[in-house]
């Protein structure tokens, strides 16, 4: 049930978030909120640690730029025990990545806060870049981008995200929801209890009639299945300009490993290796192993991978690992009918076996009848 | 206790039974159903079931079963005697049905004789058409099949 | 005092109750009629409800039992008397000339290739034929030909003699006589098991009469891969496909018109269930239909599968006797009618029959066990009294398997375990046992030595020398870098050719040893205590098959098949190279044994331990011992049940061996097998506990319903308030004439689709006291199937006779229950056989409700980190063949803490638990594998996958470090956790990354 946070009356849907942010640093329910932050003067948005209540100002969780995935920043939050109470204002891709990351214990979320939002998509970084160098007002920028997301009006937005199905957030501890409401105030939807005890001092009103936004993001959705792409047929082409540069690597927030086993220097190959295989097969591609490394990541991250498209923005050869990993994820997790930070407590696949889990699996493998 | 009736079910009609010999084994029946498919008359009268009738003994249906046709339908081929798992003696049963029937007044004794004599008339005429048909064995034509079809016919009266 | 036990029947359960009795350290012989152990079970394809391969699951078995060193097998023996003197058996043991030497033949398998004579295959149920010389099976154990003198030509007019002329190891000894061997035995187990029916005995079915009407066990043959027909499903009078199959159950059993056979077989309908299964899996063309009385899927999860065999696999199930088979006589199928749940007759035509036969005593072990004294029941089970299982009336001798009443698999593993404690009792204490840990040689250290790789190519007759060319093989291994030694051998498992791999191994200081031959299931651990008696680690050995996976399927292609082996040669050798020396880790147990719960099966297991000399913590979170039990007051066959109660509880709280804490809970367990530490309270004071073992006898309890007005009528009892009302005389019987028993309530649907086993046995019971304390009183049960399975069913029957009137319901047509007034009911039931409702008038209502796992199981699981089953019951580590144990080493289940089961069960079970904590305790040390798990925290990057996935609860992260570590204890060594490390942070000793790397690299090279 969406609940509206009375008291809160803005002139815009980005100042009542920033008016909810510094309410939680001010009244003390948490010792420090990450949210994006427009820099003065430069020209992306990156996340911000903020202490200081003041320093909410410029905050612009909506600005349709993604740099990191956040749930790789929490990593780094938790990776020691902490008494301070941080909350993360994160996009679905983000929470449902750091809900997987807290499954495998990579993140830990006793401290932190959820807060999650209705994301419209972002443009490719470098583009957002280019965009907002012309524009006089950035903030009016990201409320302009929202309304037009609202009207329907087709933006040039990331890939990724045209056919991202999950766009609220509703595994959140809450999420901010604006898709289908009235844009200026600040409902909120508490998925738990944490969140429930985040927002209690707060007056809240319930909002019966939440119907045009289910119509909305149901539309929405449908336009977006279509966009998906089922199969991919030729995959070695889409992966051969890759040049093994590992930036996929270091920007996936799913991607934990303490030490990549695929680097070639881990793999111990000898220089004898290189040159057999070159003599048995008349040549090889230098650096080899690219389809091993792509298709050993995809085996790695499938069931988890979130679709945020942080890789394909991060590769300096436009290989559209996006899309590559969409097609590819989706398949396995629906065949474990899993999706990837939909709950905490959905077991991840490799640590649960059914028996009649992969029936089709081996169906295939053992052909029956004659 | 033993008029005991509740509404038409008589609870001890099962007990009446068993009591009379050839009854005995009633209540060992697990309704497994292999009468039912050995019984050459329920291969022909689809609504005679050797089965049916030991359940309404067992519920008490008294009046239904002592009043019913099918009582009278046994041919006591004891097909279903030898193949029952439970030694039901269903054959036997019937017998004591009848004897029943009869002396509670449910038929007259001329109906049993007519019975008896239809089963013994039907033996008989089976033997001769067996005899008849038995001396041309190797020289049977169609026309045969006819006048065999036709007696069956000639039946319904 | 030397202490050994006889066991009489190398079935599953002799083969389990041997192996118990082996590793409490008591010395074993066991004496098989057949040329080799494994009964009934090496004969079938699968086992439900999981469709393990039977074989694969057996064979590990049936080989530690014959490789244990306190056990001697007797095969192609019998018993020829047995004589009681002080307290000890002598028995005479016959041991059949097999004409083949047991200590040389090797199971190359030469003689039965040249043997001119065919015989019935036996094994195969005469489906096929065998030679004369003969091996029943590619698995057989032991692995030993033997002649049939009936028909073999030498033997019987001293012609032939090709066998004696081939067999390269000069095995065969014409001149074997029979010979006898008086022993002296402690005590005894008979576990002479049970023969099919021969369905001949209801001639209406046409066996060996019609060509396609089969046995189950038949069908099981035709089923198996290794079968007669290599698992292909086929028509025996025409070799075709069959695409309708019929399986007929109750062939023999329930059936007392045709002999004396009034008990229900128990595994059929799940037997039946699991082949129609396999079929549909074999082709998906053939349909299956089974036509049953009622379907007794009472075990664990079997309803399931049931459930999965009707909707997955299509598999019909028509509630119909069948009364006759008639074949059509051109194209042999069979005919069959049936009566559909509407009672019409129908006719179908079916390609293939099954009968589903049941099993009974033979007439020879009736002799054996009248000959021991034994009493033996009408049907000529040993049946035993419900709180002695196992026991006979003869003092020193034990029972267990089917002879005492039919069973499945597990619960003749689980009668064998018992049996194994029962005939151990005062065979233990803790003064005399310790396992003798063989001397070693000092071993020669090789870690700073170079690489000197030793390659020995084996001919294994001509088994690999007849395809593969084996001396290219050897010449190309001096070929491979680090080889300093390669040569070929005849047979490189015989004696000499050991002695002669210890020697090149001193000669050559040899440091790796590769060996190029058959299984190393079979043959490592002859090949590895070479290499310890030559001083080397045995660790330090690779095999490569170049037999079952080279000559042997490449008959056809030498060529290839050399070159196959030479790549296999380069492969072993690579991974070689990185081969290091392992060592089994031993580790102090303690010798305490922990039983968690008082009801009956807590009792019975912390009795036996105890009364075995070793200390055992008995915990009960009530305020006193009994459990169930104290709710129950009748038992069947009848038995007084207080006064057995009584006498139990009174031992246990004055067993000296036995520290008793009621009101206890537990808050955390800690450690591992051998080294266990409980915390708890009892009466609110915290308490602490040491032990090795842990026997989890939890218990379950009945289901509180809400069903047909219970709760808010008191006319609507369950059938355990029931019996109280009976036993105490309850006035409310005066104003009650007709009682009608609801079975299944809230059962086998829904949430709880499982059967809860007791219910049925429990309105029999009920039904039996009624009609002897109320004879006129009428009784209606509404059943969906009644589940009076092996010996219940008799009583069934018995109840009846007594004018218990059994009325069937289907699940989705429920009786409904009207109430008249206080005490006064109509229910209304679709009657199926009269085809419409009937309304029955009755005075009380009695539910069968079933029982429900405990909530609290949760927590146990947890603590010991062992799986419960999604019905909340906890699961055991493999249905059929570890009943009792957990994948967890030390921690046993018994009783319903592990699922629904009758008394007699729970006892059994408890003293089978009580049998494998034995096999602990009794040893000074525990060791670990050597193939174990190792974690390189450097790359650990404490996901906790790995913890997720062991299902030995061997891993765990490290609070502090966050790190994964194994305890090696724990750890068997499957791999699982290395699988799913994306970190590849984990490692197997033995099959390291870099190991298996570096062998394939050799290959793809």
């Amino acid at each position: 049930m969406l609940q509206m946070l009375k008291g809160i009356k803005a002139k815009n849907h980005l100042e009542s978030i920033k008016y909810f942010l510094r309410y939680l640093l001010q009244e003390k329910r948490v010792d420090a909120v990450l949210v994006p932050k427009r820099h003065p003067n430069g020209r992306s948005v990156s996340h911000a640690l903020i202490t200081d209540p003041l320093n909410t100002e410029g905050s612009d969780p909506l600005a349709p730029v993604q740099t990191v995935n956040a749930a790789c920043i929490l990593k780094e939050l938790t990776k020691e025990p902490t008494d301070k109470k941080i909350a993360v204002v994160l996009r679905p891709c983000e929470v449902r990545a750091a809900i997987e990351l807290i499954k495998i214990k990579q993140v830990s979320d006793e401290n932190l806060y959820m807060i999650g939002y209705d994301c419209p998509g972002v443009y490719d970084a470098k583009e957002y870049m280019n965009i907002i160098e012309k524009e006089e007002d950035r903030e009016k920028f990201t409320l302009k981008y929202i309304e037009a997301f609202l009207s329907d009006k087709k933006e040039e937005i990331r890939e990724s995200c045209s056919y991202c199905m999950y766009f609220t957030a509703d595994s959140a501890d809450i999420n901010m929801a604006w898709i289908g409401l009235n844009s200026s105030d600040l409902v909120i939807g508490v998925n738990t209890e944490k969140g429930k005890k985040l927002i209690n001092d707060l007056e809240t009103e319930e909002i019966s009639d939440s119907s045009r936004r289910k119509e909305k993001i149901g539309m929405i959705s449908t336009g977006r299945k279509q966009i998906q792409k089922d199969r991919i047929d030729n995959f070695l082409d889409l992966i051969q300009p890759c040049i093994r540069c590992y930036n996929c690597r270091e920007v996936c927030p799913l991607c934990y490993c303490k030490e990549c086993l695929l680097e070639p220097e881990k793999m111990g190959y000898s220089s004898v290796r290189y040159m057999n295989r070159a003599i048995k097969k008349k040549q090889i591609k230098m650096p080899d192993d690219t389809v091993l490394y792509h298709l050993t990541k995809i085996n790695h991250m499938g069931y988890s991978c979130v679709s945020c498209g942080i890789c394909e923005q991060a590769c300096p050869m436009d290989i559209p690992l996006g899309m590559i990993y969409n097609v590819f994820s989706r398949k396995i997790q629906a065949l474990f009918d899993y999706v990837p930070g939909r709950s905490r407590d959905e077991e991840l696949p490799v640590t649960t076996f059914r028996e009649e889990e992969l029936s089709e699996v081996e169906d295939i493998q053992q052909p029956r009848g004659k | 206790m033993n008029a005991k009736k509740i509404g038409s079910i008589y609870p001890d009609f099962k007990n009446e039974v068993s009591r009379c010999p050839g009854g005995e084994n009633i209540m060992r029946c697990f309704a497994c159903g292999t009468c039912v498919l050995s019984c050459p008359v329920s291969e022909v009268t689809a609504e005679y079931s050797p089965r049916r009738i030991i359940h309404m003994i067992l519920l008490g249906m008294k009046e239904e079963v002592l009043g019913s046709d099918a009582i009278w339908y046994c041919v006591k081929c004891y097909r279903c005697h030898v193949m029952c798992p439970q030694e039901v003696k269903y054959p036997e049963i019937i017998r004591v049905l009848r004897k029943m029937a009869l002396e509670q007044g449910y038929v007259k004794p001329l109906f049993v004789n007519a019975i008896n004599e239809i089963d013994r008339i039907t033996q008989d005429m089976r033997c001769t058409m067996l005899e008849q048909i038995i001396v041309r064995r190797d020289s049977i034509t169609e026309n045969d099949m006819k006048e065999i079809s036709k007696f069956s016919e000639k039946l319904d009266y | 005092m030397d202490r050994r036990i006889l066991v009489i029947g190398g079935g599953i359960s002799g083969v389990q109750a041997g192996l118990d009795l082996a590793q409490m350290g008591i010395q074993v012989t066991l004496v098989e009629e057949k040329p080799n152990i494994g009964g009934r079970m090496a004969q079938l394809d699968k086992t439900f409800p999981t469709n393990d391969c039977s074989t694969c699951i057996l064979s590990p078995k049936l080989v530690e039992l014959a490789s244990h060193s306190n056990v001697d097998i007797f095969t192609c023996s019998s018993i020829e008397d047995v004589v009681k003197l002080d307290e000890r058996f002598q028995a005479r043991i016959r041991k059949r000339a097999r004409f083949v030497d047991e200590e040389k033949c090797t199971a190359c398998g030469v003689c039965a290739e040249k043997c001119p004579v065919k015989v019935s295959d036996l094994f195969n149920k005469s489906i096929t034929t065998s030679k004369c010389i003969s091996i029943p099976y590619a698995q057989a154990v032991p692995a030993v030909y033997k002649i049939d003198k009936e028909y073999c030509l030498y033997l019987t007019n001293g012609k032939c003699g090709i066998c004696k002329k081939v067999c390269p190891a000069d095995a065969i000894d014409y001149e074997q006589k029979d010979t006898i061997e008086a022993m002296d035995f402690n005590s005894i187990i008979i576990a002479t098991g049970t023969e099919e029916f021969t369905p001949q005995i209801r001639p209406e079915y046409g066996y060996k009469v019609y060509e396609n009407v089969l046995t189950s066990i038949e069908y099981e043959r035709f089923l198996s891969a290794s079968g007669p027909t290599n698992g292909q499903i086929v028509r025996p009078s025409d070799g075709k496909l069959p695409s309708q199959i019929a399986f007929i159950q109750c062939v023999g059993s329930r059936d007392v018109a045709s002999g004396n056979y009034g008990y229900c077989s128990s595994y059929c309908c799940m037997q039946a269930t699991k082949d129609a299964i396999i079929t549909k899996e074999h082709n998906l063309t053939i349909d299956s239909t089974i036509f049953y009385i009622d379907i007794r899927a009472y075990g664990k999860d079997f309803d399931k599968f049931v459930d999965r065999a009707k909707t997955e696999y299509g598999v019909k199930y028509i509630k119909s006797r069948i009364s006759e088979i008639l074949e059509a006589p051109d194209t042999k199928n069979l005919i069959i009618k049936y009566i559909t749940p509407d009672g019409k007759i129908r006719i179908e035509e079916f390609d293939l029959v099954i009968l589903s036969v049941g099993i009974r005593i033979p007439d020879k072990s009736k002799n054996l066990l009248r000959g021991l004294g034994v009493e033996l029941d009408e049907y000529g089970f040993c049946r035993c009294s419900t709180f002695q299982p196992g026991e006979t009336n003869v003092d020193g001798v034990y029972v267990c398997g089917t002879v005492t009443g039919p069973m499945d698999i597990p619960e003749a593993v689980v009668s064998a375990g018992a049996a194994a404690s029962l005939a151990a009792r005062g065979l233990l204490s803790p003064d005399t046992s310790s396992e003798i840990m063989a001397e070693k040689p000092g071993e020669v250290d090789t870690e700073a030595k170079p690489l000197n790789i030793g390659v020995i190519v084996c001919h294994c007759g001509t088994n690999i020398a007849s395809v593969v060319d084996v001396p290219s093989v050897v010449e190309f291994s001096r070929s491979l870098p680090n080889v300093k030694f390669a040569h070929e051998l005849l047979y490189a498992c015989s004696q000499d050719s050991i002695r002669l791999i210890i020697n090149k191994i001193k000669e050559h200081d040899l440091n790796r040893i590769v060996v190029a031959s058959c299984s190393p299931r079979t043959h490592e651990s002859t090949f590895q205590s070479g290499l310890e008696k030559a001083g080397l680690n045995k660790y330090l050995l690779q095999m490569t098959n170049i037999r079952d996976q080279c000559s042997w399927v490449h008959q056809n292609t030498p060529e290839l098949a050399t070159q196959k082996a030479k790549d296999l040669v380069r492969m072993a050798v690579g991974k070689s190279r990185y081969l290091e020396p392992l060592y089994e880790l031993y580790s102090d147990v303690n010798k305490a044994c922990l039983v968690i719960g008082g009801g009956i099966a807590g009792m019975t297991a912390a009795l036996f331990v105890a009364d075995n000399g070793y200390q055992v913590y008995l915990i009960e979170k009530e305020s006193e011992l009994g459990g169930n039990l104290l709710k129950i007051s009748y038992l069947l066959p009848e038995e007084d049940i207080v006064l057995a109660l009584q006498r139990l509880i009174r031992r246990i709280e004055e067993h000296p061996l036995i520290e008793l804490f009621l009101n206890a809970n537990i808050k955390d367990i800690k450690g591992y097998v051998g080294n266990f530490t409980t915390n708890f309270t009892t009466n609110d004071e915290e308490k602490s506990a040491e032990h090795g073992t842990v026997i989890v006898a939890t218990g379950a309890r009945e289901h509180e319903t809400e069903s047909y007005g219970y709760k808010t009528d008191p006319y609507v009892v369950t059938q355990r308030e029931f019996e109280t009302v009976l036993k105490n005389k309850n006035p409310l019987m005066k104003y009650v004439n007709s009682i009608a028993m609801i079975q299944c309530v809230d059962s086998r649907e829904g949430e709880r689709n499982y059967c809860s086993r007791v219910c049925c046995g429990q309105a029999i019971k009920n039904i039996l006291q009624l009609k002897k304390d109320y004879p006129d009183k009428d009784v209606y049960v509404l059943y969906r199937d009644m589940r009076t399975y092996g010996l219940r069913e008799p009583y069934y029957a018995v109840a009846r006779e007594a004018g218990a009137l059994f009325l069937r319901y289907e699940k989705d047509r429920k009786p409904v229950v009207e109430k008249i007034e206080q005490g006064n009911f109509k229910i209304k039931l679709f009657n199926e056989i009269l085809g419409k409702d009937i309304y029955l008038p009755v005075q009380l209502i009695v539910l069968s409700v079933g029982i429900d796992s405990l909530e609290t199981n949760g927590q146990v699981a947890k603590m010991l980190k062992v799986p419960l089953n999604e019905d909340g019951f906890f699961n055991e580590a493999h249905v059929k063949l570890r009943p009792v144990d957990f994948s967890t080493s030390g921690v046993f289940v018994c009783g319903m803490a592990h699922g629904p089961k009758h008394i007699d069960e729970s006892i059994v079970q408890a003293i089978a638990t009580a049998a494998h904590a034995l096999t602990i305790v009794t040893r000074d040390k525990i060791s670990s594998e050597a193939y174990t798990a190792s974690v390189d925290e450097s790359r650990c990057s404490g996901c906790g996958l790995c913890v997720e996935v062991c299902v030995f609860g061997a891993i765990e992260i490290d609070e502090e470090s966050e790190r994964a570590g194994v305890n090696t204890l724990l750890c068997k060594g499957c791999g699982t956790c290395v699988a799913a490390c994306f970190s590849s942070a984990i490692d197997l000793r033995g099959f390291t990354n870099k190991q298996i790397i570096n062998e394939f690299q050799e290959l793809f090279l």
